[in-house]
């Protein structure tokens, strides 16, 4: 069974070293240190086609100044 | 004609030598065309999906090496939301928007929602540097090493989101 040996942090990345003996390591996997979004900070929704196209009509009627 | 006894036969994925890993990433990549690794493996394991999108209409490049070779190559369209990577069809899901034509979904693998407009799927490997989604159907097992590197086409590319799924073990 693996399991997690250690973790640590190596300049701008997160190290987990994981074993399967309990002493040696047989895995090293490392990730970018994540920086926590905050909690008032809202991931943004893609627009719909629909908002698409009207924004795209908007546009047109902007350039052809209707 | 009587019946013809099998010989037993060897083989299939013994997973309970593996464990899951799952991995996310959002954030900015400071300097265009410059590779970012976002994961990094040492051991072996398997690669079920990575996906990677940018919030903003630019494109960011996925590059995948696996035990040293580079194996995957690909771009996202220079659309918000709309990803580039490698995985199964089964993340795909068509949503029943019959207004949207070609537009697709691609859901619960990132923090958001993301389209797959207009979509281009590729055949792994794809080492081109082609915009599209590479579909794939098992398991990308490695015996050294997985390394996902990301690049942006601008500097400071902001609402990058990549997440990865697979396991290691053995």
């Amino acid at each position: 069974m693996i399991e997690i040996l250690r973790q640590y942090i190596e300049g701008d990345m997160q190290v987990t070293e994981y074993t399967k003996d309990g002493k040696t390591v047989s895995h090293v996997v490392k990730v970018p240190v994540q920086t926590e979004v905050p909690a008032d900070e809202q991931i943004p929704v893609p627009p719909t086609f629909e908002q698409r196209i009207k924004a795209l009509e908007d546009t047109i009627l902007t350039i052809l100044q209707i | 004609m009587g019946i013809q006894r099998l010989k037993p036969v060897n083989g299939g994925t013994d997973w309970s030598k593996y464990v899951p890993n799952r991995s996310t990433w959002s954030g900015t990549l400071v300097n265009g065309l410059q590779f970012y690794t976002v994961y990094d493996v040492t051991g072996k394991g398997y690669l079920s999906y990575a996906l990677a999108i940018v919030t903003s209409d630019f494109d960011v490049r996925m590059r995948i090496t696996i035990d040293g070779v580079v194996k995957h190559d690909t771009w996202s369209p220079a659309t918000a939301y709309t990803p580039t990577g490698i995985g199964p069809a089964s993340l795909i899901d068509g949503g029943g928007r019959t207004s949207a034509g070609s537009t697709l979904f691609m859901k619960g693998v990132l923090q958001t929602n993301v389209l797959l407009t207009s979509p281009v799927f590729l055949n792994y490997p794809s080492t081109s540097a082609s915009t599209g989604f590479v579909i794939i159907e098992q398991p990308i097992f490695y015996n050294q090493s997985l390394k996902i590197e990301l690049s942006p086409r601008a500097s400071n590319l902001s609402g990058v989101h990549f997440v990865v799924v697979g396991g290691i073990g053995l």
